[in-house]
């Protein structure tokens, strides 16, 4: 990798201009970035432990270091040059790292950026696609209800009951099955709880139309988009 | 001299000549995209005898095959020469074949004894006179009774023809009974023919078979598109056109095209439509209600249970078939709501049932059944593996049709491409073969990494962005008979990945279930509708099925309907087909807790655990260095 050894080179430069802490901060969260892109475990938590040691704020490594190393995933994935597999493999990395910073956050900061309930439609049993959405949400900094999967449409509304969420995602790979998504959100309305959440709908048959017919907030075409989404949505939330 | 087969060809061959242009002066046709020079490994053939007159393996020969295939006989006809005199006979392969005419309906010949469903009975009747006025119809079943000793009812539209018929026949007729019990024909004169119709009902395509029941020959056989296929695809938006009240509509487009097919080959036989006494039927499972006119919602949603799974007799003229109108339909039995007759068919026609040895078969299409086993137990699974393999969702992909890029060969550094168009039509379009080969060339020339994605360091004009997405050209738009170059994209590259790891997930999660390896497996047989043939070595090179030598690989085409076939000419078959359809032990690979992580792991090519690949490892290295 002769770039990044140039990359290197320039921050040992910046050395000599900031301060020796400065560089050597900038310098991890670099590595943070490129080992959630380069899909490097050991990397990852490695350049953690001694964000730690160098007294950089958990908080920080997280959303200045690993999230913008999942943004250019994302950005990889849509471009192509990634698949499904380092996609996941990215979202499992970057929960590895959290699980060594997470005990530094301070008080308020852990808090989890949003919650969804997510789960595969009665009928159906597929679920890769959900568990990708799910790793990536979980990378994001949410917290998920995974239901699983051929979840009928009052264990929905129950799980929407209990556990208060932003969100509601809901999947389902065959077209025969999509028309249970339009039954959960109109259980949803009859319990009162429609307006409460953000509906998304996602899987290989769903169309932005399909999401408007049956009343869902949004329609994704793959896991990035979703998680976008659904990021975009708990941001607009706080700023009001 | 050279023998061919399996045509059975002799011709004199002489000193120094190539097996492939041996092949050429005997008007055999075998593939060779690079032009013979030993680079795309398409013109393999197995030597099956007088291995010690020809050449010693080239370098070439090397670098193409396997040192276990070399052993077992498989060498390049561009390469292997002649270098004594002395018989050698050479076996041409399906996949390098290249006789363009590739029938869909060609399959594997299977040996069945015919013991059919019917039988055709001469009767003589006494006069009725003052003294003996039985009624006509008891007055032939006593005569069918005391000749063959067998008791029959009569179908009632038959029954009406009866009076008629025995006097204008001056008492002698020929009468057709069905599984010893029910008379479903009676004629005046005593022709012995017997015709059954055996009806392949594919997705995508049907074929159709007319068949002799007492020599068990096939006379005539033709294949159309499924007419459904206006409705939707797959199975599951024909489901879904037939949950809006379409049932009929779509039951109807089937019979249609059996009708037409039938027709067709009547034609061209002159055998008439009542000669056709019995016929056999099998498909998807959801193929199979629709024609039954039963509803196949149930079959796509969880737990996906059918409403049939046993096989059933229907009369021909309750269901629109134009055979004989009073014999029955026999509708094969089913394996599960995503496993059909028609993969009952493939294990019929590949009799892995029967074999000491462990096989396994996979039945490619959009969705792939795979069944594992041997004479001691079988199983089963469906995986969803997508329509890439039949050209579709992939940019620049089509059918099998003339004009159709068949079979790709890239040549290591320079990357340039060699193809073959079906009918050596100019290049419109991608077949399911050329998607694998693209994929398989891609990987061994370095223009993609085991992830499948473009390395965009290599210097060819060939490839090139388009936007923001990445491709690469197949067919110059100068060379192609299209407004576009034949492309190959990222997409279709993921495509692939998709669907071959859907395959390869439930072949290794059936092979965890039987508790054994790869190896254990000692035959794979590869069928497909495909109407061409996928080249083995290049699906095993992306890791469709398991690392295994090529020796144990048949790609053994459309199976499914040599296996109708065998259950129209026997009620053996028969027998066996209800056995099977009992016994098959069904997984579900959507609520196998190993299967993400499975395919996921597959998606890689040919897998994220190369340990799992040592052949193709090997080659890959060998080429890529």
């Amino acid at each position: 990798m002769p770039r990044k050894t140039i990359f290197i080179a320039k921050k040992v430069l910046l050395f000599k201009e900031v301060t020796c802490l400065m560089g050597k901060e900038d310098e991890i969260m670099d590595r943070l970035r490129d080992a959630i892109v380069n899909l490097d475990i050991d990397g990852v938590k490695k350049a953690c432990k001694e964000a730690i040691e160098a007294g950089i704020s958990a908080y920080k490594a997280i959303t200045d270091g690993m999230a913008k190393g999942m943004e250019i995933v994302g950005e990889k994935y849509e471009k192509g040059e990634y698949f499904l597999a380092e996609l996941m493999m990215a979202g499992e990395v970057m929960k590895e790292g959290v699980k060594i910073l997470e005990p530094y956050l301070k008080r308020g900061e852990a808090k989890k950026i949003g919650k969804v309930v997510i789960g595969t439609v009665r009928g159906d049993l597929h679920d890769i696609g959900k568990n990708i959405v799910i790793n990536l949400l979980e990378a994001a900094g949410f917290e998920v209800i995974d239901l699983g999967v051929d979840v009928p449409p009052e264990r929905f509304v129950e799980a929407v009951k209990q556990n208060n969420p932003d969100i509601v995602g809901m999947s389902a790979l065959l077209t025969t099955t999509m028309m249970e998504m339009k039954k959960v959100i109109d259980a949803l309305k009859e319990a009162g709880l429609r307006d409460k959440v953000k509906i998304i709908i996602g899987g290989a048959p769903i169309t932005p139309e399909f999401a408007e017919e049956i009343g869902a907030d949004a329609a994704s075409g793959d896991a990035v988009e979703a998680v976008s989404i659904c990021k975009s949505w708990v941001e607009r939330r706080r700023g009001i | 001299m050279i023998i061919f087969q399996p045509y059975g060809i002799k011709i004199k061959s002489y000193k120094k000549e190539s097996i492939l242009e041996i092949a050429g002066k005997a008007g055999i046709r075998i593939n060779a995209v690079c032009g013979g020079r030993g680079l795309c490994g398409k013109c393999r053939v197995i030597i099956r005898e007088g291995e010690v007159n020809l050449s010693k393996p080239t370098e070439a020969e090397k670098r193409a095959l396997s040192e276990e295939d070399l052993k077992c006989g498989f060498r390049l006809a561009c390469q292997a020469r002649i270098e004594e005199t002395g018989t050698v006979i050479v076996e041409v392969p399906p996949e390098s074949q290249a006789n363009k005419q590739k029938l869909l309906v060609k399959g594997m010949e299977t040996h069945v004894k015919p013991k059919p469903a019917v039988k055709k009975i001469f009767v003589r009747l006494e006069k009725p006179s003052l003294q003996d006025n039985t009624a006509d119809v008891d007055r032939l079943l006593e005569a069918i009774r005391s000749q063959t000793g067998l008791k029959v009812n009569v179908d009632y539209e038959i029954m009406k023809k009866i009076p008629h018929i025995l006097r204008m026949s001056n008492w002698r007729v020929s009468v057709v009974v069905w599984k010893d019990k029910e008379m479903i024909s009676i004629e005046q004169d005593s022709s012995p023919d017997m015709y059954g119709l055996a009806v392949d009902m594919g997705t995508t395509k049907m074929a159709g078979y007319i068949v002799d029941l007492r020599s068990g020959k096939v006379v005539g056989a033709t294949s159309i598109v499924n007419p459904q296929i206006v409705y939707g695809e797959d199975v599951v938006s024909r489901i879904k056109f037939s949950e809006e009240g379409k049932l009929e509509v779509l039951r109807k487009c089937v019979i249609n095209g059996i009708n037409e097919m039938m027709g067709r080959i009547c034609k061209d036989t002159k055998i008439p439509h009542e000669r056709i006494y019995d016929m056999a039927v099998a498909g998807n499972t959801v193929m199979q209600h629709i024609f039954l006119g039963i509803t196949p919602k149930y079959i796509a949603q969880a737990p996906y249970s059918a409403a049939l799974q046993s096989s059933i007799d229907v009369k021909a003229r309750e269901i629109g078939v134009e055979i004989n109108p009073s014999a029955y339909v026999h509708v094969l039995p089913t394996i599960a709501g995503f496993v059909g007759g028609d993969t009952i068919a493939d294990i019929l026609a590949t009799k892995i049932h029967e074999a000491e040895d462990v096989s396994m078969l996979i039945d490619i299409g959009t969705n792939t059944e795979i069944v594992l086993g041997d004479k001691k137990g079988l199983i089963a699974c469906s995986c969803a593996s997508g329509p890439a393999f039949e050209g579709s969702h992939i940019k620049c992909g089509m059918r099998a049709l003339a004009g159709a890029i068949e079979h790709v060969w890239i040549e290591p550094g320079t990357f340039e491409v060699g193809y073959e168009t079906i009918d050596d039509d100019k290049p419109r379009g991608l077949c399911g073969s050329a998607i694998v080969d693209v994929v398989a060339e891609m990987l061994k020339a370095g223009l993609i990494d085991s992830s499948g994605r473009f390395i965009m360091e290599n210097e060819t004009p060939r490839l090139r962005r388009n936007g923001e997405k990445v491709e690469f050209v197949i067919a110059w738009r100068d060379e192609a008979s299209s407004a576009h170059d034949i492309v190959i994209t990222q997409n279709d590259i993921r495509e692939v990945q998709l669907a071959k790891a859907a395959i390869y997930a439930g072949t290794s999660i059936l092979m965890r279930f039987l508790k054994i390896q790869p190896n254990d497996i000692q035959r794979m047989y590869l069928a497909g509708a495909f109407g061409n043939y996928i080249d083995p070595q290049n699906a095993k090179i992306i890791g469709m099925y398991p690392d295994l030598p090529l020796e144990r690989v048949r790609f053994v085409g459309n199976v499914a309907g040599s296996g109708v076939r065998a259950a129209l000419l026997s009620i053996d078959a028969r027998e066996k087909a209800a056995n099977l359809a009992r016994k098959i032990e069904y997984v579900e690979l959507a609520a196998d807790p190993a299967f993400q992580s499975e395919f996921l792991k597959a998606t890689y090519l040919p897998h994220k655990e190369l340990w799992r690949f040592p052949n193709v490892t090997a080659m890959l290295n060998r080429t890529l260095r």
